[in-house]
């Protein structure tokens, strides 16, 4: 070193002649690492002749302390190719500090901006966000924005109570113009179709020595969550109380108070609904808040407090009903909300009691009316079956007489009688004889109708063969040719229906009389869904046009020389059908034979 | 024909029906006599030998008694119980002989311990080939009860 400025020594201990004499103090005043580069930088710049700039550290030789130096040199050849160097060297120990100091602010910085869980903003007033911690654009999937103005056709923004809020008054552009926000919560909604968050903001402006404003800061916590439940509650908070204002049956709540033994003493009203101010004809605010004892002194009569003791206590749920001081008939549930508390619902039940009272009474009635039409029924019942009784008897008696003397008189009077005489009195004797069966058939349908039926499975094919065996037995001078289904069945009275199809079959055994070969006919099919049995025969049939009197008693449609009856068996079969609740019709053409139908409704 | 000296005992308020009775039991040549008795009270009255018959050995007990339902007074199954509450007579053989076929009637007859039931019917000739059968039957065939020993 062949020159040295005096300020040397303010920076390394040594003097500027000291420097100047001994080599050594150079490479002593630096730190070993610095030297090594302000060496490399000497060997490139004599190399190259070009200036170098190295940043070196000196060690002050007596008080340790280390500044920085900028040393900067130029060099240049000399005649002997040997190459000298001048130069400058600053103190720049200040502006490193500086320099470092900032590094850390930024260091931490970045490291609270890392570690906050929740977006946070920083712009500048050109509206670049100069730092973010890219929650906010992580959480709601959109490319982290350069500028402010690139949100603006992405989100939405509104106030909580759903006013559209413009992005001039978003929370980063209020703070831009200083203003300060402590708290403000929005509503924004993603156009990318992302869920509705709630924010709350805090946002403040940054200003410089100047006080100008030069950044603004925004924190937003994401309270959606909060929010949802505020929300949820509030809309459940309204739907209760609007049940409670409206129900139609009376709301208490009471907190129940013991005396020193611990037992139930009174009670202190806590709320009570507009229904409970109807029922019990007092306001809401003479009752809250007040005593079951105040509000009733001396009161007592039922046994309220009792079962709301014993509900406090046991927490178990109990209905009741009572009779209130209004006299009302009232009805309810009591249940222990909470320890110590009861809630009591009760209903006016007085209009559904009286209700029910008055179609008990109704009721009764009824049912007197019932045994006295009952036991008028069966007066007339008892009639008819006396009437009946009568007929039987009474009215056969003097037929026999009729018969018998009119026989008497053939008998003994042969010789005194001419054949006309013994005509007339042997038409006596067919009439008399008539009147009989007249009188027997009429009998059998009263019974019919009166006697008790059974409703039991029954087997109508092995009835129609036991029918069609009796048949053949009686009419063996006839060729009959009867063809019953096999297993045709039903539901009913199995000796109704033997009367019923002894009168069919019997029937068309009679009204085919006069064919050569009789083919009858058992059977069933199948009408509507419903299950029709039939009798059918080739025999003489009937007129349609009085098919409505075939059923009638006493109504015939074939003279009695030709087909003799009483015409009541159609009327019996009639009469049995319509006891099973079936129905019986029939068809026929006149010459071609007749098909009777019958249902069973039970069958 | 006449069997035994047993009589046939009728009980019958109709005059009509009675003289019918007697001619077909004459037209069957039963000969053996017929009592008629035109009440239910003056047939226990011959049966036990009180009231008006009073005197009569009741130890001689008719053949069989012909017994309609419906008569004036006590009826017909009133003097059947009757007959049958009582030990001189419970053995008699009777038979219902009416114009009813009330099932009713018939199943309390039996109950009461009628012998047979026959009805009548309105055709003579029929009436009084019953009659015939009956009377061959209860008066010829049918062992006749033994006499109780009465011990008054």
């Amino acid at each position: 070193v062949d020159f040295i400025s005096a300020g040397i020594e303010r920076i390394t201990g040594f003097s500027a002649a000291e420097f100047m004499a001994d080599a050594d103090a150079v490479s002593q005043s630096l730190l070993p690492v610095d030297l090594n580069r302000l060496r490399a930088a000497i060997e490139l710049s004599r190399d190259q002749l070009s200036q170098f700039e190295v940043e070196v550290r000196h060690k002050h030789r007596t008080t340790g302390e280390i500044r920085w130096s900028l040393l900067r040199s130029t060099p240049s050849r000399l005649p002997d190719g040997a190459t000298a160097w001048d130069g400058i060297e600053i103190d720049v120990t200040e502006r490193k500090l500086a320099e470092e100091a900032r590094a850390q602010t930024n260091a931490l910085l970045e490291a609270i901006l890392g570690s906050i869980p929740e977006p946070v903003m920083v712009m500048d007033t050109d509206g670049h966000m100069v730092r973010s911690n890219h929650v906010f654009e992580s959480r709601h999937l959109v490319t982290a924005p350069d500028t402010i103005e690139q949100y603006y056709p992405a989100v939405d923004a509104f106030t909580e109570d759903g006013r559209p809020v413009p992005p001039e008054m978003w929370p980063l552009n209020r703070a831009i113009k200083g203003e300060r926000i402590s708290v403000l919560t929005l509503r924004l909604t993603f156009r990318n179709g992302g869920p509705t968050r709630f924010y709350r903001y805090s946002a403040n402006p940054v200003y410089d020595t100047n006080g100008r404003v030069t950044h603004a800061v925004a924190v937003f916590f994401d309270v959606t969550e909060n929010r949802l439940a505020e929300m949820a509650l509030r809309d459940s908070e309204e739907r209760y109380r609007g049940l409670f204002e409206s129900m139609q049956e009376a709301f208490m709540l009471g907190e129940m108070i013991f005396d020193e033994a611990g037992k139930p003493s009174d009670w202190r009203y806590l709320d009570v609904n507009p229904y409970f101010e109807a029922i019990y004809g007092r306001k809401r605010e003479e009752v809250v808040g007040k005593t079951y004892r105040e509000v009733l002194p001396g009161a007592y009569a039922d046994n309220w407090l009792e079962i709301a003791g014993r509900v406090t206590l046991t927490a178990k749920g109990e209905t009741f009903a009572s009779k209130s001081n209004t006299g009302l008939h009232l009805e309810g549930t009591v249940y222990c909300p909470r320890p110590g508390q009861f809630a009591a619902i009760v209903t006016d039940a007085t209009a559904r009691l009286e209700a029910e009272e008055h179609i008990q009474r109704a009721k009764s009635e009824l049912e007197v009316r019932v045994r006295e039409r009952t036991a008028q029924l069966e007066a007339a019942n008892k009639e008819l079956e006396a009437f009946a009784y009568s007929v039987s008897h009474d009215l056969r008696s003097p037929l026999r007489g009729i018969d018998g003397w009119s026989l008497a008189l053939v008998e003994d009077y042969a010789q005194q009688l001419d054949e006309t005489a013994r005509e007339y009195l042997d038409r006596v004797r067919a009439e008399a004889q008539r009147m009989g069966m007249l009188i027997d058939d009429m009998l059998q349908l009263s019974r019919i109708t009166r006697s008790q039926m059974q409703n039991l499975p029954i087997d109508l094919t092995s009835i129609a063969q036991k029918v069609a065996g009796r048949l053949h037995e009686s009419h063996r001078d006839r060729k009959i040719e009867f063809d019953i289904s096999a297993g045709l069945t039903g539901k009913g009275d199995a000796g109704l229906m033997d009367i019923a199809l002894t009168n069919l079959l019997g029937n068309a055994v009679k009204f085919t009389g006069q064919r050569e070969e009789a083919r009858i006919e058992f059977g069933s099919m199948d009408r509507a869904g419903e299950r029709v049995f039939f009798v059918r025969d080739n025999g003489v049939g009937f007129n349609m046009a009085f098919a409505g009197k075939l059923f009638g008693a006493f109504q015939r449609l074939h003279k009695a020389s030709q087909f003799p009856g009483t015409g009541i068996g159609l009327a019996t079969v009639q009469r049995i059908v319509h006891r099973h609740g079936g129905r019986v019709w029939a068809e026929a053409e006149r010459g071609k034979g007749a098909t009777f139908y019958f249902t069973l409704e039970s069958q | 024909m006449k069997i035994d000296s047993k009589v046939i005992l009728l009980v019958e308020d109709n005059p009509s029906d009675v003289a019918l009775t007697q001619r077909a039991l004459a037209k069957s040549r039963i000969a053996n006599d017929m009592i008629v008795a035109e009440d239910g009270e003056e047939a226990l009255d011959y049966l036990w030998g009180t009231g008006a018959h009073s005197g009569r050995d009741a130890a001689d007990l008719p053949a069989v008694v012909l017994l309609d339902l419906k008569l004036p007074g006590i009826s017909g199954l009133d003097v059947l119980q009757k007959i049958r509450e009582d030990v001189r007579t419970r053995r008699i053989p009777v038979v219902i002989l009416t114009t009813s076929k009330e099932e009713q009637d018939i199943a309390t007859g039996y109950d009461l311990g009628v012998n047979s039931y026959v009805r009548k019917p309105v055709d003579f000739n029929q009436f009084a080939a019953a009659v015939e059968q009956l009377g061959l039957y209860w008066l010829v065939l049918n062992e006749a009860p033994p006499a109780p020993k009465i011990s008054r």
